[in-house]
């Protein structure tokens, strides 16, 4: 192993030397941050190489007008809301919805748990909190399919799902992004496939290696792309050849087809994004949670001075937010990126407490 | 977050699995992988199946999940 480090190292050192300045390499999955900093892989690359958390970790992009609907939902007394445990301590506009658990918010292990609930409470409406990428997604599409085949009527979803590319191409939309590769998220890349990227070095000119979580994939994943830019060349790869393929989970990617439709939708820190959310399609509207209770989306602003929607564009690190550390703990979380354990804010305050620019 | 763990399937009725990952069993559905057998190693996210896994790279795996120290914190807040 230590070979094989040595010559990531050689490669990440090769990639400085021939384009003669920072390297910034961005990670657009939670799960990447949270095992870049668990195993000190900022430390143990060249400090030249710098490492962007991205938009990855699907709480923290989660916009706060969703966290406040999903809010409203739990005050009713006509619904159970299930959720899966990582949206449950997120703040909004009144407390989270810890404040309800055990009452009318049960925490769900799968969307599977959110329809027997349905069967097991039928004079209840049961909605489930759909917040999570591609990887999710599928699992949403299943559990829809067969509420409409079995006719459970009193199941919804409030789809928060969330496409990852669209924010990549939305990042590097920005003029002053200073992105010069992508560290691909695993599991995403386990539904989408690896070839999904080819539009970000297509239409963007940038590199994107898809990795798995342990630190040697990272580390050979970050080599992969250093050779890449010291070659001069743009190109779509994996390293993570055990699951992940060029195509795909190609049977959840055509049931995601089936059930939803990509539609604009907000993210925290990044806005409105074309195309970028999942939203369930007409012939299966009668499943949405919205349209059953007529609610709007009404996007708003955080009015805590929380920063994370910087923090998820990769603009600032934690530390340079007032509130990091101070009024702002796992304890006591303000921003979903203190809150969710793959939140970069979390990630700083267990692993990483070092000042910016370190 | 996009979590997911290896674990084999040791039980099969249709697309409704009982699967076995380090010795804790849990339900998981294999609507999303037609391929999956009794007996079939399988990535499992969210209580479901969504990728084959070969044997090599569960264990691998494994040993990083026994490595986290949080591992049953984080376990209790698995989700999507």
């Amino acid at each position: 192993m230590l070979t094989r480090i040595y010559k990531a190292q050689k490669m990440m050192d090769a990639a400085h030397e021939k384009l003669g300045r920072q390297i910034n390499i961005m990670e657009v999955c939670g799960t990447h941050t949270v095992a870049i900093f668990r195993n000190g892989v900022k430390t143990s690359i060249p400090k030249q190489l710098n490492l962007i958390s991205g938009p990855g970790c699907p709480v923290c992009v989660t916009d706060q007008s969703y966290i406040d609907i999903c809010l409203d939902l739990a005050n009713r007394d006509d619904c159970i809301i299930a959720t899966y445990g990582d949206m449950i301590r997120v703040p909004g506009k009144s407390g989270s919805l810890e404040r309800h658990r055990g009452k009318n918010v049960k925490v769900v292990f799968s969307a599977e748990d959110a329809l027997l609930l349905a069967k097991e409470n039928p004079n209840k409406t049961i909605i489930l909190i759909a917040v999570g990428f591609e990887t999710t997604a599928p699992a949403t599409a299943v559990v829809v399919r067969e509420a409409a085949e079995q006719g459970i009527e009193n199941f919804r979803v409030y789809s928060g799902h969330k496409l990852v590319i669209p924010a990549m191409r939305a990042l590097l939309s920005e003029k002053n992004h200073n992105i010069d590769a992508f560290l691909c998220p695993g599991h995403v890349s386990v539904i989408i496939g690896y070839g999904a990227f080819r539009q970000i070095a297509d239409n963007h000119g940038k590199t994107c290696v898809v990795a798995g979580f342990e630190p040697m994939q990272i580390i050979e994943g970050l080599a992969e792309i250093c050779r890449l830019l010291k070659e001069g060349k743009t190109e779509v790869t994996s390293v993570y050849t055990a699951v992940v393929t060029e195509k795909g989970n190609e049977k959840a990617q055509a049931l995601l087809k089936e059930v939803f439709d990509e539609a604009d939708g907000y993210w925290r820190g990044l806005g409105k994004i074309e195309k970028s959310t999942l939203k369930l399609k007409s012939k299966y509207e009668r499943f949405d949670a919205l349209k059953r209770f007529g609610i709007e989306e009404q996007p708003h602003e955080d009015q805590t001075g929380c920063r994370c929607g910087e923090v998820l564009c990769g603009l600032i690190e934690p530390p340079e937010c007032r509130l990091f550390e101070k009024r702002c703990t796992p304890e006591n979380p303000v921003g979903p990126c203190m809150v969710s354990s793959e939140g970069t804010c979390a990630a700083w305050y267990k692993y990483g407490r070092r000042k910016p620019g370190q | 977050m996009c979590l997911a763990v290896p674990a084999r399937i040791v039980e099969l009725q249709g697309d409704n699995a009982i699967v076995d990952a380090m010795g804790n069993r849990f339900r998981a559905k294999t609507t999303l992988l037609p391929d999956a057998r009794l007996g079939s190693l399988v990535l499992v996210h969210a209580g479901f199946a969504i990728s084959l896994v070969d044997e090599e790279e569960a264990k691998k795996t494994w040993q990083l999940i026994e490595q986290i120290d949080d591992f049953l914190e984080t376990d209790k807040r698995i989700s999507g």
